[in-house]
């Protein structure tokens, strides 16, 4: 009898908090989507005080959070999501990858090429009270070179050799070689300047966090939630990147983490957050016909191969990668497995970075399964009855090995019948991105299916130069003539000449065919009409200075 | 009394030393490690190397092992390698969210699963002893992430009448708990009903009924109390499909508990996260069968002079 007591009691229990929770949401979802509660409340009070201008609480989803806040510590996700709208870096680029100045007013390259002068604007205050200067930026990059060895971009602030503070204003950057891409380096989010105060702060009690000049101020961190940026009002001093360059409209910036792409698309349909990003090209479809969204597209500085190991037989030798990057079909990867979003690469730089070069179509392994078949027969391949190719007793096949990235298992699939159609078995091995490290570092494969984003054309040096074989050259590709191009681009500070010397050792790069280019990834940010005026600058950064709760 | 008490501890303890070290293994088995995903895909070998020799990761593993039980026994769980915080504290933070979806999830598989097991038994061969049975099939059949995205299709995104995500509103851990409790309430409601039919079948009820007895009392004294014993056991079992589960349901759902944060320190390597949070795990396993021994005295006095 007891226990049927209990029992009774704890239905009517549950009934009752149920009741009595659910009727509030269920009248007010309707009219306002479950955004969080101060999303609404903000927007509203906002909204009706100054109609369609201020205010306003913009979320956006982001997959996971970063393990902290620091611009210059291990890049974990999210970290680049969330850095640009709390610290400013010295200068930006704009939508066409030119230089633009942020925290620096202008600058100079001495005649060397080693040294670079930069002066600062005057009147920024971080957002402790402490005010910008050059020692600020010289205790940045001190710092950076000091503690900043876990940051996706310590190889390039290692390349400074002194800095020097010249006046309160003016600080002076001076290096061993002429360093070209430290450019870009600055231009990175990682690069943002801190305030020498907090970082003092943060390294004495081992708690708070650092402190930048940017638009929004760290408000609220929820771990494992969410994020809340509240806006500067002292801000004026943004890149002539949008229209507004003081302070954002916004009252407030929040971060939602939320780690699955289904449950990001259902939260913007029903108006948790306003922002996603998507890179599943079903969710797009998905999206495209909903009126109370938008989506915008945006080509990164990114580029999809299919890379070969390099140093493994029969793939060691040049005419066998030329024959099977020819059994490849790009057009069918982009429309087939990519919904038609995405662009067929030809080169090995991206058209959004120096050093691209259209021309160099000319030298690309287009599309040609009879090609292929004919050169590999050429080779002193002999083809089965069963259609499969050997040579010496040995079957011609191989392992594709890829990262569970969406949608490489799609991209992957079609790949494994494109070869099929030629006689040559895949076998698709897809680990997590950690493991495909270790897997290409050890040379366990055969072909990689795989991508980089890089904001330099130094990524060539990267991804493909002879020292970096075991790690980043994951093809294990070497060419001693490609390596003194690309050391050559390195200290070019002349632009036309740089561009002139990547496109000189793509040309070497494309006739040894240690990858096929696939394609330009298109990634799509969509997001809620709630909201106007949403950019995305480069890198597919979200620019929200000149964004608008218009409300609905 | 005193001597099993020990006997028990002993065992705990073995067990959590032996938990620990396959962890350490499997970690170690796993391709790629911590350093590789903090210095990102850009790094040099050089880079690389750095961060190994700052983790340790260049360390034997039998180095590796005895350095973190000679701290663990001192009650430091070390720090993540990833975000540099304690993992004691990393995982206190999380463990109210886990805790909260864990009993809401216990509490309505109890419910839903005797309630549907004792309807089945007293209507055993009937069509609603089919229907229910089905339905508990079904329910052990679907994968959590698919009924948690059907749950959460119907009713935030359609009907809008349950929050999507997170635990800013209580009703938040309405669908999650549901979704975790499914497969549950599934096995205690077959559970349940073999049980129950087991029960009645049995000497003592026919003499319980013979002597006269109200056929409620029969059935709330008699017959559910005995056929309780089972479902205690297998609910201390289920415990790790619970934990399993809310891995997946606080994924789905955004939920900021053990289970997600353990997910992402897998796909870190976060070593020292992965082994705090597979022994807290496996302590609560230890601990959680202990009180289900505890509980089966108190439902047959027949164990109770043998428990602990």
């Amino acid at each position: 009898m007891k226990f049927y007591k209990i029992l009774a009691v704890m239905i009517a229990a549950i009934i009752m908090l149920g009741c009595a929770r659910a009727t509030p949401v269920s009248t007010s979802t309707p009219t306002q989507a479950t955004s969080s509660s101060t999303s609404v409340a903000l927007a509203k009070s906002s909204s009706s005080a100054t109609p369609n201008l201020n205010g306003g609480t913009l979320v956006r989803a982001m997959t996971s959070e970063p393990a902290s806040l620091d611009p210059q510590g291990a890049a974990t996700s999210g970290l680049s999501l969330v850095t640009p709208y709390l610290f400013d870096t010295l200068v930006t680029m704009d939508a066409n990858k030119q230089l633009v100045p942020l925290l620096a007013e202008s600058w100079q390259t001495s005649d060397d090429g080693k040294a670079i002068t930069l002066k600062l604007k005057t009147g920024v205050t971080f957002q402790d009270g402490t005010p910008f200067n050059a020692e600020a930026v010289r205790f940045t990059f001190k710092r950076f070179k000091e503690t900043g060895t876990k940051s996706p971009i310590y190889d390039g602030v290692k390349q400074i050799e002194d800095i020097q503070v010249l006046d309160d204003q003016s600080v002076r950057f001076t290096f061993k070689e002429p360093a070209a891409n430290f450019w870009s380096t600055l231009a990175m989010p990682y690069a943002g300047i801190i305030s020498p105060d907090s970082a003092r702060k943060v390294a004495e009690t081992g708690k708070g966090n650092l402190i930048g000049t940017g638009a929004f101020i760290l408000a609220e961190w929820k771990a494992g939630q969410s994020l809340t940026l509240k806006r500067n009002p002292n801000y004026n001093w943004g890149a002539p990147i949008t229209q507004n360059r003081a302070a954002p409209y916004l009252d407030a910036l929040v971060f939602k983490v939320i780690p699955d792409a289904t449950t990001q698309l259902a939260a913007l349909q029903t108006g948790d957050v306003d922002v996603i990003f998507i890179n599943q090209p079903d969710h797009i479809a998905k999206l495209k016909n909903d009126p109370n969204l938008q989506l915008i597209e945006t080509q990164l500085n990114s580029l999809i191969y299919f890379a070969f190991n390099c140093k493994k037989p029969p793939f060691n030798d040049v005419r066998v990668r030329q024959a099977l990057s020819r059994a490849i079909n790009k057009e069918e990867i982009v429309q087939v497995a990519l919904g038609g979003v995405g662009k067929v690469a030809n080169t090995y730089l991206p058209p959004t970075l120096l050093g691209y070069d259209a021309s160099l179509k000319t030298y690309a392994l287009g599309y040609d399964p009879k090609q292929a078949q004919a050169e590999l027969k050429a080779l002193g391949f002999t083809q089965a009855s069963s259609g499969t190719w050997e040579k010496d007793g040995q079957p011609l096949k191989g392992l594709l090995l890829t990262s569970n990235r969406a949608p490489n298992d799609a991209i992957a699939a079609l790949i494994q019948a494109q070869f099929k159609a030629i006689g040559v078995p895949l076998e698709i091995q897809q680990l997590d991105s950690k493991a495909v490290t270790d897997a290409t570092a050890a040379g366990k494969f055969d072909f990689l299916l795989y991508r980089y984003d890089w904001n330099d054309p130094d990524a060539l040096n990267i991804y493909l130069g002879s020292d970096r074989i075991g790690t980043t050259n994951r093809a294990a590709y070497s060419n001693p003539a490609v390596d003194q191009w690309l050391a050559q681009g390195a200290r070019e500070l002349d632009a036309t000449k740089r561009a002139k010397i990547y496109s000189e050792a793509q040309k070497l790069i494309m006739q040894d065919a240690p990858w096929q280019p696939l394609y330009i990834p298109v990634d799509v940010m969509a997001f809620s009409k709630r909201f106007d005026g949403i950019k995305l600058g480069f890198m597919g950064r979200m620019l929200v200075n000149d964004v608008r709760f218009v409300g609905k | 009394m005193t001597i099993q008490l020990a006997r028990r501890l002993l065992g705990a303890a073995t067990t959590l030393a032996v938990v620990s070290l396959i962890t350490l293994v499997a970690l170690q088995a796993t391709p790629g490690d911590a350093a590789t995903g903090m210095v990102g895909d850009s790094a040099s070998t050089m880079q690389l190397q750095t961060m190994r020799a700052q983790l340790g990761l260049d360390q034997p593993l039998p180095v590796q092992y005895a350095t973190y039980i000679v701290k663990a026994l001192r009650g430091d769980l070390g720090h993540s390698y990833i975000s540099n915080k304690p993992v004691l504290d990393l995982m206190l933070e999380r463990l109210p969210c886990t805790i909260v979806l864990a009993l809401c999830a216990i509490t309505l598989a109890l419910m839903i699963g005797m309630t549907m097991g004792i309807a089945a038994a007293l209507r055993a061969g009937t069509k609603t002893d089919t229907l229910l049975m089905s339905g508990a099939a079904l329910g052990l059949a679907i994968p959590t992430f698919w009924s948690a995205l059907v749950l959460m299709l119907i009713f935030s995104v359609n009907l809008r009448v349950l929050p999507l995500i997170g635990i800013d509103h209580p009703l938040g851990f309405v669908l999650p708990s549901i979704t975790l409790a499914l497969p549950t309430a599934a096995a205690i409601a077959r559970l349940m009903r073999s049980s129950l039919l087991d029960v009645l079948r049995s000497d003592y009820v026919r003499t319980a009924h013979a002597k006269g007895l109200m056929p409620r009392r029969v059935l709330t004294h008699h017959i559910v109390r005995n056929s309780l014993l089972p479902v205690v056991t297998m609910l201390g079992l289920h415990l790790g499909h619970l934990l399993g589960g809310a891995f997946i349901v606080e994924t789905i759902f955004a939920l900021p508990g053990l289970g997600r944060l353990t997910v992402q320190a897998i796909f870190d390597r976060d070593y020292p996260l992965v082994l705090g949070a597979t022994l807290f795990i496996a302590a609560m396993y230890v601990i959680i069968n202990f009180l289900v021994d505890l509980a089966h005295g108190w439902l047959d006095p027949h164990v109770a002079h043998e428990a602990i």
